[in-house]
């Protein structure tokens, strides 16, 4: 009888780990070096390390130069055909750190931090190709997220304190008042900055969006009365995508970028009193089962992939398919394409696309390296 | 000399990542987090790796570790608060309504970690009361008593949230 109360829980389809114990090894190895070296009793380096992290990182929120001029991803269902699409070892200099790489949606930038666990941290940005160590990381900093124009944001503490770094420092997030933690979910190239915030009097979720350039000024959107409500995605003007739930019902909903809001519409028939929405890219967002233009409202049903899914600017949806075997599939207008399934004889798990659609990325069951689809 | 020792953490640990993977993925949900939790305690255990190989029963104190992980991530506030309320959009097994593992899931996160984990490793990993016991560093008793409040508070909150007609 007890087991039948969580026996559902006993078949969630679990993949191989990605857990990386060289990374442990070398992260391991830098912690020991830093206990020692504070034992022999190095506190002039100490010092000296927080000073330099303090004349890089302030503690007051601070206005920013120019905004960023955001750019639109083209809309259409009429995408590119994916053509042939061919499976290699990922190569990029990053992909030894996964996890804690952090991409933009267009692939261009990836942010990891060095030696997360230690301290002083730097971070390692790859812009096209070129690296930079950026000092002054905050302690105990969670990256997030990055855009295309290489802003990065994160939280630490509590996840009581979020930052962005932009133009060349980190700037502390004002947090709306009220606000006991914070969680940051996505940012657009503009540089806005979506999250959700908690609050306790009352105990309340809210969609916070800090406008690119102003941190010191948080926007709480709009919540029906008695709701709580959940960030997703903001679009490049601002349009922020997400959840509003009340009790065990959740809606998906849409911001527009003055701040009003509305639900989003579920396609004819669709029955499901808990839909969230998982992923946006452009104009197009996705949730188990629905697919939305955010322009035009159109809701779609999909079939055939299991949750969510991951949408690229053409509204083609990238996930697992929902049969036993969970194998990688394109859903493109209703019609579902398997991508390969192995490389090098051995079964690779999808994980991501690029916003194109003409990369994804996965890893192989066999060692867990990373293998890219180029199509 | 280190190499031996590094070479003996490789060994031990490469073969035993799919079940610690298991064990954290039980305990949070979420595939991703279960990953960040073994990492972490991974990299903990390789920094006393020169002691902690030496311990009588090995297996169960890299466990303890995973779960202790858990449960010091479980108590940061986020976790604490966003879980009581907010049912992820997961995915659903096949074949299986989606809705019935998100409800059970949310249920079990509102637990008190310690209930939580003392549920989890009973009824899905399978373990004795003993053994929970002495991975929560805690009294068979208190481990029984654990079980039945949770599983109480369990029922209850699954009785309020089932969705109509208990089939979903």
């Amino acid at each position: 009888m007890h087991e039948d109360l969580l026996s559902p829980l006993r078949d969630a389809g679990v993949r191989p780990p990605r857990v990386d114990l060289r990374q442990a090894i070398r992260v391991g190895r830098r912690r020991r070096r830093m206990r020692h070296a504070a034992v022999a009793g190095l506190t002039a380096a100490a010092v000296l390390a927080t000073t330099v992290a303090v004349s890089a990182v302030t503690g007051r929120p601070q206005s920013m130069p120019a905004e960023r001029t955001p750019v639109p991803l083209p809309t259409s269902t009429v995408a590119p055909p994916l053509g042939e699409c061919s499976m290699s070892k990922d190569t990029a200099p990053y992909v030894s750190r996964h996890p804690w790489v952090e991409l933009d949606r267009s692939w261009r930038v990836a942010v990891h931090l060095d030696a997360p666990g230690t301290q002083p941290v730097e971070a390692v940005r790859y812009t096209d190709g070129r690296v930079e160590r950026i000092k002054g990381v905050p302690s105990d900093f969670r990256l997030t997220n990055v855009n295309r124009a290489g802003d990065f944001a994160g939280v630490n503490g509590a996840n009581d304190r979020a930052w962005v770094y932009r133009d060349r420092r980190f700037t502390r997030l004002v947090l709306p008042d009220g606000a006991t933690d914070v969680s940051l979910t996505d940012i657009n190239d503009a540089g806005d900055l979506l999250g959700t915030v908690a609050t306790k009097q009352p105990s309340r979720f809210k969609v916070v969006v800090w406008p690119g350039g102003r941190p010191g000024r948080p926007r709480v959107l709009d919540t029906p009365d008695g709701a709580s409500s959940r960030a997703s995605g903001i679009a490049w003007d601002g349009t922020v995508v997400g959840d509003v739930i009340r009790g065990d019902v959740i809606t998906p909903f849409l911001w527009h970028p003055d701040g009003t809001g509305e639900p989003l519409p579920l396609p004819a028939g669709h029955h499901g009193e808990k839909v969230a929405v998982g992923d946006l890219t452009g104009d197009w967002a996705v949730g188990t089962g629905v697919r939305w233009n955010i322009r035009t409202g159109r809701a779609d049903a999909v079939k055939g992939i299991d949750g969510a899914g991951v949408v690229d600017m053409y509204g083609r949806i990238f996930g697992l398919s929902d049969t036993a075997d969970q194998h990688g599939v394109v859903w493109i207008n209703g019609i579902l394409v398997p991508v390969a399934q192995s490389f090098d004889g051995h079964k690779v798990y999808f994980k991501g696309v690029r916003d194109d659609g003409r990369q994804m990325y996965g890893f192989s069951a066999f060692d867990s390296t990373w293998v890219r689809w180029t199509c | 000399m280190r190499d031996e020792l590094e070479r003996q953490y490789v060994e031990y640990f490469q073969p035993r990542l799919p079940q610690l993977h298991r064990l954290a993925v039980m305990l949070c949900g979420d595939a991703d987090r279960a990953d960040d939790i073994v990492q972490a305690a991974v990299t903990t255990l390789y920094t006393r790796w020169r002691h902690v190989r030496q311990v009588d029963n090995l297996d169960a104190y890299v466990r303890r570790s995973v779960v202790n992980t858990f449960l010091t991530e479980r108590r940061g506030r986020w976790s604490r608060v966003l879980l009581t309320e907010a049912l992820p959009d997961r995915a659903a097994a096949a074949g299986q309504p989606a809705d019935e593992r998100m409800v059970i899931r949310a249920a079990l996160r509102a637990l008190p970690p310690k209930q939580q984990a003392v549920l989890v490793l009973r009824f899905l990993c399978d373990l004795p009361v003993d053994e929970v016991a002495e991975l929560l560093d805690c009294s068979p008793g208190t481990v029984k008593s654990q079980t039945s409040d949770g599983l109480a508070k369990l029922r209850k909150k699954l009785g309020v949230l089932a969705p109509a007609g208990g089939g979903a």
